[in-house]
């Protein structure tokens, strides 16, 4: 669309054209129509003109709003406005270069809301397991290609034996530690799992280059005689074929992993804050949870920060909870950056059922914080911050429903 | 006012015969529509601003029998009244 005005001498033109009148008096015509109408419109509070349309004066009542920035309410005071209505004869004619379509009924079943997110899974599911299928087509062809490996007795023939062997050697010393990692996500580490399926994703994308090179290899020399299939080809075929299933099911246990256990990872963290804070008076029973867990945490932690069981020994400051305020307001004061709203609901957990929903007048403390936890520049921080966002609000989320 | 009212109206305070206004008001309605028709919009210095506003084609679904409908785009036109205009509208008295 352009955004060419046409003015009202551009109209009077036309019309001195059109009606063989001066300039002059077309202007004259137009502006004593304009002063017409908004006289009229101002007296009556409305303007009907036939072929234009209907203007009117509205009363909009006051109304509360919040200040997007600060999230301080403020009134907007009550006023008129102008509306206008186009005429039907207006409207169709504007209309005219759309008017030859019409709505089209489509018949198809509508998708909720939750079905979807499940496709999203599934896709993501289905997408690996299209990689899989690569993979082994690319096995498929290799054991083809195979045969010339023994008979070739000089250079060339060694080049492509031995990749392969380097490759399955190379993955195999990672799955131990992959498993290990399995062990630690025991303990409440939620950015462990994000760096673990990355790190095997690119793994992925470094072995598929190899075998694409090798097999490249491979195919140049598949004219030489084919003999001898040897066991050597049936082995690096079956350590590369378990390589590739470990690496596929490990990101469909994380993921079974996080729907079973997404929630019971943060309980511990919880219970070890609300029983080693002074401030909070403990319970009888958790105690021995606590000690168990505390026990399984402390083997599988680093002194990484992140990582650490957050506790609340130390306050800040007590504030009292009033209209207006939020936890991401009081982050923003406190610790530099709104995300972090989510270490002052975990100190008042015991208070605080839903994040969402604080009465007022409740007392909120600021628990002081290992400054490495909340470094604004360390992304680390923030995406930890960000994970447990999501985790406390669909956590309330699935609560309210 | 009626329409009649607005050319007799106009008509006094112009001294042109009130059949000659009637097809002055036709003409320029008839104009505006078209160009605006074309994506112009209609600047009118002292009153505000007619534009086209495109809509584009959306997918509706009746709540009841979960019917989905494709609704064509479409072109409207809104008017823009002039800062002078509104201020006067709201010191105007409350219309409700």
């Amino acid at each position: 669309m352009n955004n060419e005005k046409l003015t009202l001498a551009n109209i009077a033109t036309y019309l001195a054209q059109q009606k063989g009148i001066t300039k002059k008096t077309a202007i004259g015509f137009l502006q004593q129509l304009i002063e017409t109408l908004s006289e009229e419109l101002l007296r009556d509070g409305e303007a009907r003109v036939k072929g234009l349309g209907v203007f009117k004066i509205e009363w909009h009542k006051s109304r509360m709003s919040v200040n997007v920035q600060t999230g301080e309410k403020y009134e907007i005071a009550g006023h008129n406005k102008i509306t206008f209505t186009p005429d039907k004869s207006m409207r169709e004619a504007v209309n005219k270069p759309f008017e030859h379509l019409e709505p089209i009924a489509i018949n198809k079943e509508t998708v909720s809301a939750n079905d979807t997110w499940m496709d999203d899974e599934e896709l993501r599911l289905k997408r690996f397991s299209e990689q899989a299928q690569e993979i082994l087509g690319i096995i498929a062809d290799l054991q083809q290609t195979q045969p010339e490996g023994k008979n070739q007795t000089l250079q060339p023939s060694e080049t492509p034996n031995v990749s392969p062997i380097e490759k399955a050697e190379r993955v195999q010393p990672d799955v131990p530690i992959v498993n290990q990692e399995i062990e630690q996500a025991s303990a409440p580490v939620t950015t462990n799992i994000a760096d673990s399926t990355s790190a095997i994703v690119q793994k992925e994308s470094v072995e598929k280059e190899s075998i694409h090179a090798s097999s490249d290899e491979k195919t140049m020399m598949e004219r030489m005689a084919k003999q001898v299939p040897t066991n050597n080809k049936r082995w690096v075929a079956l350590s590369i074929l378990f390589a590739v299933v470990v690496v596929i099911s490990i990101p469909i246990y994380y993921y079974f992993f996080i729907m079973n256990h997404g929630n019971d990872a943060t309980q511990p963290t919880t219970i070890l804050a609300s029983t080693s804070s002074t401030h909070i008076k403990t319970l009888a029973s958790p105690v021995t949870q606590a000690a168990q867990s505390q026990s399984t945490t402390a083997k599988a932690v680093t002194p990484n920060p992140l990582t650490q069981p957050r506790t609340y020994n130390e306050l800040l400051a007590t504030e009292t909870f009033k209209e207006g305020s939020r936890l991401t307001l009081m982050a923003l004061k406190y610790y530099g950056n709104k995300l972090f709203w989510v270490y002052i609901y975990e100190a008042n957990k015991d208070k605080i059922a839903n994040p969402d929903l604080i009465s007022a007048g409740t007392h909120i403390k600021i628990p002081k914080l290992n400054p490495k936890l909340i470094d604004v520049h360390n992304p680390q921080c923030l995406i930890q911050a960000t994970a447990l966002q999501t985790l406390y609000t669909k956590h309330h989320a699935t609560q309210a429903k | 006012m009626t329409h009649k009212e607005l050319i007799a109206d106009l008509s006094s305070s112009l001294s042109i015969s009130e059949n000659e206004i009637a097809e002055l008001l036709d003409t320029t309605f008839t104009m505006m529509a078209d160009e605006m028709s074309k994506g112009k919009s209609v600047h009118m210095q002292g009153f505000g601003t007619f534009e086209p506003h495109r809509k584009e084609e959306r997918l509706t679904i009746n709540p009841r029998t979960k019917v989905q409908t494709l609704i064509p785009p479409k072109q409207v036109v809104v008017f823009k009244p002039n800062q002078t205009l509104k201020d006067k509208a709201k010191e105007a008295p409350r219309y409700e």
